[in-house]
């Protein structure tokens, strides 16, 4: 892995520059036609976009979920390409987490084995992952819920969940793919809340990709995406 | 690795019927190879058992029919063998542990009174009882000194002379007359025998010397036993009969290459055709074993496809939170392997219990040469145990290897959108 510092790696967290993401599905097709975005440490911002405008692709790359054909993409100060799957893994493992519309919960396993599995993957020992996962299910405030398997729990209870999964390897960025799209107005709230805290209380970069103006507008940026571009780039504060 | 086993043994629980129905086929496959190879082994054992009847490093040499003339000896002319040409090739064999004459007489009778029972008389010297596998059981067997004075005693077999004799009798000591071409002689039972392998004949045995005065006058004999050590292959064996061949050839006037004028029997060369039979048998064995594994191992492979399908989604979740291909290879591979060694292990301990029980119903000692078994002790030796188990493994990672494979393949994103 090569790193590069800078007097800037301190602030900035993401550099996307001139990202581009061609898909071979039978015919070609070029879903992202250069992207240059940077996101500092810490924002609180969304991508919105309709469906077909490429932000579920734009998401995949910042996840290290997929790779991008042209450009440069920089998290916190490392150059993302050509990763190793191993590699791509570890990095996804340490310094982003994953929050998903659908959760994306492991269904046979407690809500407490849900938020210790990215520490299985580190290498921690049961008995500190297992006392870990209590202390961040406290703090998303289902420490009684420990026990139950997700379909014991309401949707906003396991997008909680989800969320202390993705903030239980202390990640750099988390990154939200519609966490409020299964979910009704009020529980909407109270979890876009919990990110906020969250994100300015462990300085977490959080990206929100959401397609609902009322979800964008509770946070500090909105970057819109539409056929493969950035079309506008909004700072709310 | 303790986490590892219980993920694997979570994930065998949720399909507990397709678990074990796959299970079932790996373990009746490892069951069959170990009840097969112990049944080939019990073939085996009752080979060698009934080899065992004569030393296996024998030679045994006919008299024959020339069948080419050869310096003025006409073809279909007998070659008759006498006893001065064991003293010939004792003399020219020194490589020869023993070179023995020996002479049968069909159709003879042994017994007390009106009882007579038919029996061959088998005319031998004291050397018969090292070169074949010869047990006395009480008394003593022909020795010089009967051979001297050609004493007219015999050493019966246990089943003839319990045929004779009243029980709780000793036959030792006693005597017996021996009948043949209508004259009775009366003989000294002198011991007992038994002798393992197919010895169904029951022979009674003679001094070669008084046979030779009372029977025949003629100074033929039946054969000459030759005991030769250090033939390892059946190269030598061939060998050594070419040259016991050429040495008789001057000395009885037959062409060398006349495969007719004397029979050689070659006990060392049917003993290594019995062993390549018994090798081609465990071979046989081994592959049918094999093919019903490798059944079994298609179903688990299969049975691991649908598992990965059906869990789609949760490996690329656990890809997504940061599992490395490394571990989801694992994953797969463990879980492969567990059904296998498993159910294999059941399998095979239910082969070993089979075969056990087999070993039970045939054991050695109970092995009775006058009604010679196909089937003796078929036990499996720890080296199968220890094959089998190496075959399991290997089974486990194959069957494991493909479906871990698409395993690893899987894209996150795509996983988790699947339904």
């Amino acid at each position: 892995m090569r790193r590069e510092h800078n007097v800037r790696a301190t602030k900035i967290m993401i550099t996307l520059k001139n990202i581009h993401k061609t898909y071979d599905a039978g015919t070609a097709l070029h879903v992202l036609k250069g992207i240059n975005l940077e996101i500092g440490r810490g924002e609180f911002l969304s991508i919105m976009g309709a469906s077909g405008s490429g932000k579920s692709t734009l998401l995949n790359i910042l996840g290290v979920l997929d790779t991008y054909d042209e450009g440069e993409y920089w998290l916190d100060g490392q150059l993302i390409k050509d990763l190793s799957e191993k590699d791509a893994a570890h990095l996804r493992n340490r310094m982003i987490g994953f929050v998903f519309q659908s959760f994306n919960l492991l269904g046979f396993k407690t809500a407490l084995e849900n938020v210790a599995l990215p520490l299985y993957y580190q290498g921690v020992s049961r008995s500190r992952r297992n006392a870990t996962a209590m202390e961040y299910l406290d703090r998303v405030g289902l420490a009684d819920w420990a026990d139950h398997l997700p379909n014991q729990l309401s949707g906003g209870q396991k997008q909680r969940v989800a969320i202390a999964r993705a903030l239980i390897a202390k990640p750099q960025v988390i990154l939200a793919d519609e966490p409020t799209g299964a979910l009704d107005s009020q529980t909407s709230v109270d979890v876009l809340h919990l990110l906020r805290e969250v994100s300015e209380r462990d300085g977490i970069t959080m990206i929100i990709v959401t397609h609902a103006q009322e979800i964008a507008a509770m946070t500090d940026r909105i970057v819109r995406i539409k056929d493969g571009v950035i079309e506008g780039d909004e700072r709310l504060v | 690795m303790k986490d590892l086993f219980e993920e694997i043994f979570m994930a065998m629980r949720m399909n507990k019927m397709r678990t074990a129905l796959t299970g079932f086929a790996i373990a009746w496959g490892i069951f069959m190879l170990v009840v097969l190879l112990a049944c080939s082994n019990g073939v085996k054992n009752a080979m060698q058992l009934n080899f065992s009847s004569m030393s296996q490093n024998t030679v045994r040499v006919y008299g024959g029919w020339r069948s080419l003339p050869y310096k003025g000896m006409k073809k279909n002319t007998w070659v008759g063998l006498r006893y001065g040409d064991v003293e010939f090739l004792r003399a020219a064999l020194p490589e020869a542990e023993i070179v023995t004459p020996n002479d049968g007489l069909w159709g003879a009778s042994v017994g007390m009174g009106s009882t007579q029972y038919q029996v061959s008389l088998y005319a031998v010297e004291p050397d018969f009882s090292t070169l074949s596998s010869i047990e006395i059981l009480s008394g003593r067997f022909i020795n010089e000194l009967d051979m001297r004075d050609r004493r007219k005693v015999t050493v019966l077999h246990r089943q003839t002379a319990a045929k004779i004799f009243p029980a709780g009798t000793d036959p030792v000591g006693k005597f017996v007359n021996v009948t043949y071409d209508s004259i009775t002689i009366p003989f000294q039972v002198v011991g007992l025998y038994d002798m393992a392998g197919m010895d169904r004949y029951q022979t009674a045995y003679v001094p070669f010397s008084t046979e030779q005065t009372i029977y025949r006058p003629s100074g033929e004999i039946n054969a000459i036993d030759i005991l030769i050590n250090n033939i390892k292959d059946e190269e030598g064996a061939e060998a050594f009969a070419e040259k016991v061949r050429g040495l008789l050839s001057r000395r009885l006037i037959f062409d060398p290459a006349d495969q007719g004028a004397i029979w050689i029997h070659n006990r060392i060369d049917q003993y290594m055709q019995t062993q390549n039979v018994m090798g081609g048998i465990t071979t046989f064995v081994w592959i049918i074993g094999f093919g019903m594994l490798i059944a079994g191992v298609v179903g688990v492979s299969n049975i691991m496809l649908i598992t990965v399908k059906e869990r789609t989604r949760e490996i690329g979740i656990r890809k997504a939170i940061g599992a490395t291909p490394g571990s989801i290879l694992s994953l797969v591979l463990m879980e492969s392997l567990c059904i296998t060694a498993m159910f294999g292990y059941i399998g095979m301990l239910l082969g070993i219990g089979v075969s056990e029980l087999l070993c039970r119903k045939f054991p050695e000692a109970a092995y009775d040469p006058s009604s010679p078994s196909m089937f003796v002790n078929p036990s499996v030796d720890i080296g199968t145990v220890v094959a089998a188990t190496l075959v399991l493994v290997v089974a486990g990672l194959l069957a494991g290897y493909f479906p871990a494979r698409k395993a690893v393949m899987i894209k996150p994103i795509e996983a988790m959108n699947a339904k």
